[in-house]
């Protein structure tokens, strides 16, 4: 019961950690998510290729409204910034996918 | 399942058992040659096993074979056939597309996909030693697809690409458009996925079409040159993507005509009535009066109008170059009987009606005896030589055994063939020869008359 008690209390803490320093990012004033920001690696840029057409065109309306705001040094109104609830990583599972295969070449071409 | 065990139905599970073990024995124990050490059993999932050992060859070819043609597509789902043959090395949910494609280079095997109308055969061709990695590959490729969308993308050049190599080729149109005229829908869907399809096959589509069609009922496997318990060893662990039975529409022949003119120097047409099925009981007599009919010559390069009748017809009409041939295309429920030319644009109106006339006196006139015994000596060569290849031989029990459940001995086939008489071949003749036909041409068709013209 202590045990389980303490970890609540670590996650509590935590969680509050990370929406305050969600907040205080730039990202979410301009109506991005995290992984619109991601640096476009060789990987990230396999897994853009394969993300469904519905969610690459959230992807570009986001960064294209992101980039016009920045622009002008504008922010959206505070209620429409992304909250850390809100915010989806929907590129890792691809990103996973490619790395995963990108292990297995190496593995095979080991030999 | 319950079962009553009272002492009869114990006596009697006691007989099967003991028949059994006696019938496998014997199998077993049989000369691997010829079908008699075929073993046929049913797996867990409901997916029909069949294996013939052999110890002479250190090759094991293994064939999944699902009843799913171009016959069972919808007309929204035109040429996903052809979309599921050339997507056979893509990803699927146990192994990556480069996987797959290092396993099987680094055994030494090939995985092919062959499609017919109504079947769909994922062949691998091995070395006994390899067949464990061998089988997983086949397994995952036939059953376990994955469609990604963006390697469906990559797979629409392949169509692109083989529906240009068939648009050069006047016999594979002809015998598209000779199909599609005779039964419209079923078995008149094409091969090959038409232009207007071109990228639209989605992941959706295809993942709805496979549990749909590939069901537990309608999917074997087959192996060549392995043992029955180490293939079912090999299946264990094989899922079935589809569920509940999707019957088939059955085919209907209706017959008519279609023309395709795109110039050049000759001309290729087929004319066709309703044939068989293969399980029709008068299937062999036709395929002796094919023979009798004529398929070509059987000397290499001779003009084969000794071996023919068509061609020695033809030959009378005409002294330009030309190419006849007997046609008959056997599917589980129906077929096409018939002939297909190929001659010069000016020559094919007279060619035409020389064969025509040439089976026109056979449903009159009957056959000679010696015509008759020719040609069951013909089929019999031709199923024996066919017999020499492997993957020949495993594609037939493939088909057999989707078809029909059962397959026949190659003794049973010949012991058939000897008991067909001259009558049943004039019968035969009469019933299919005067039946309604169906016509195709295409090339240059300005001497090529149009079937009202020609009956």
């Amino acid at each position: 019961m202590a045990v389980a008690a303490k970890k609540v209390a670590v996650t509590v803490w935590k969680m509050t950690l990370a929406k305050w320093a969600y907040n205080k990012s730039y990202f979410p004033s301009l109506g991005m998510m995290r992984d619109d920001c991601l640096y476009e690696t060789d990987v990230v840029q396999e897994a853009i290729k394969r993300l469904p057409n519905n969610v690459y065109d959230a992807r570009q309306f986001r960064m294209s409204r992101a980039i016009s705001l920045s622009g002008c040094k504008d922010t959206l109104p505070k209620d429409e910034w992304t909250k850390l609830e809100e915010d989806e990583l929907y590129l890792q599972p691809y990103i996973a996918e490619v790395e995963r295969e990108r292990d297995i070449k190496r593995e095979w071409n080991k030999q | 399942m319950s079962a009553k065990f009272t002492s009869r139905s114990v006596l009697q599970a006691f007989k099967r058992h003991v028949s059994a073990r006696a019938n496998t024995a014997r199998q077993e124990s049989t000369d691997a040659a010829g079908l008699q050490g075929l073993q046929v059993s049913k797996l867990p999932n409901g997916v029909t096993v069949a294996s013939l050992d052999s110890t002479t060859s250190p090759v094991a070819r293994v064939v999944l074979v699902a009843n799913v043609g171009p016959r069972f597509e919808e007309s929204d789902q035109l040429g996903i056939t052809h979309c599921l043959r050339v997507s056979v090395d893509q990803a699927n949910k146990s192994k990556t597309a480069f996987e797959l494609t290092r396993h099987l280079t680094q055994i030494g095997a090939n995985l092919s996909c062959t499609a017919t109308r109504e079947n769909l055969m994922y062949s691998l061709d091995c070395l006994k030693d390899n067949l464990d990695i061998g089988v997983s590959c086949l397994v995952s490729a036939a059953t376990q697809q994955a469609f990604k969308p963006w390697e469906i993308q990559d797979c629409q050049q392949r169509i692109v690409f083989e529906a240009a190599v068939v648009e050069q080729q006047p016999e594979a149109r002809l015998t598209e458009m000779l199909h599609q005229v005779a039964y419209r829908d079923t078995l008149g869907r094409s091969l090959y996925a038409p232009s207007h399809m071109f990228g639209k096959y989605s992941s959706e589509m295809l993942m709805e079409y496979v549990n749909k069609n590939f069901t537990a009922e309608r999917m074997a496997v087959i192996g060549l040159g392995i043992g029955h318990k180490q293939l079912t060893r090999y299946l264990k662990t094989m899922s079935v993507p589809g569920s509940g039975s999707n019957t088939a529409k059955a085919a209907k022949y209706s017959g008519g005509e279609v023309r395709h003119e795109i110039g050049g120097d000759t001309a290729y047409a087929a004319i066709v009535t309703e044939g068989l099925g293969s399980q029709n009981k008068d299937a062999v007599a036709l395929s002796v009066l094919q023979c009798v009919m004529g398929c070509g010559p059987t000397i290499k390069w001779s003009n084969g109008s000794a071996a023919s009748k068509i061609i020695q017809a033809a030959g009378q009409a005409t002294d330009q170059p030309f190419a006849t041939s007997c046609i008959n295309t056997t599917y589980s429920d129906s077929g096409l009987f018939g002939f297909y030319a190929v001659a010069q644009a000016s020559q094919m109106g007279q060619v035409l009606k020389a064969v025509l006339s040439e089976f026109g006196s056979v449903t009159k006139n009957g056959v000679a005896d010696q015509d008759v015994q020719k040609a069951k000596m013909q089929v019999k060569a031709c199923a024996a030589m066919m017999s020499e290849n492997g993957s020949n031989v495993i594609q037939n029990i493939a088909q057999q055994l989707l078809s029909e459940g059962t397959v026949q001995s190659q003794e049973e086939f010949f012991r058939l063939v000897d008991s067909v008489s001259k009558q049943d071949v004039v019968n035969v003749a009469k019933k299919v020869i005067n039946g309604k036909p169906s016509m195709a041409a295409i090339g240059n068709l300005s001497t090529t008359p149009h079937l009202d013209e020609l009956m």
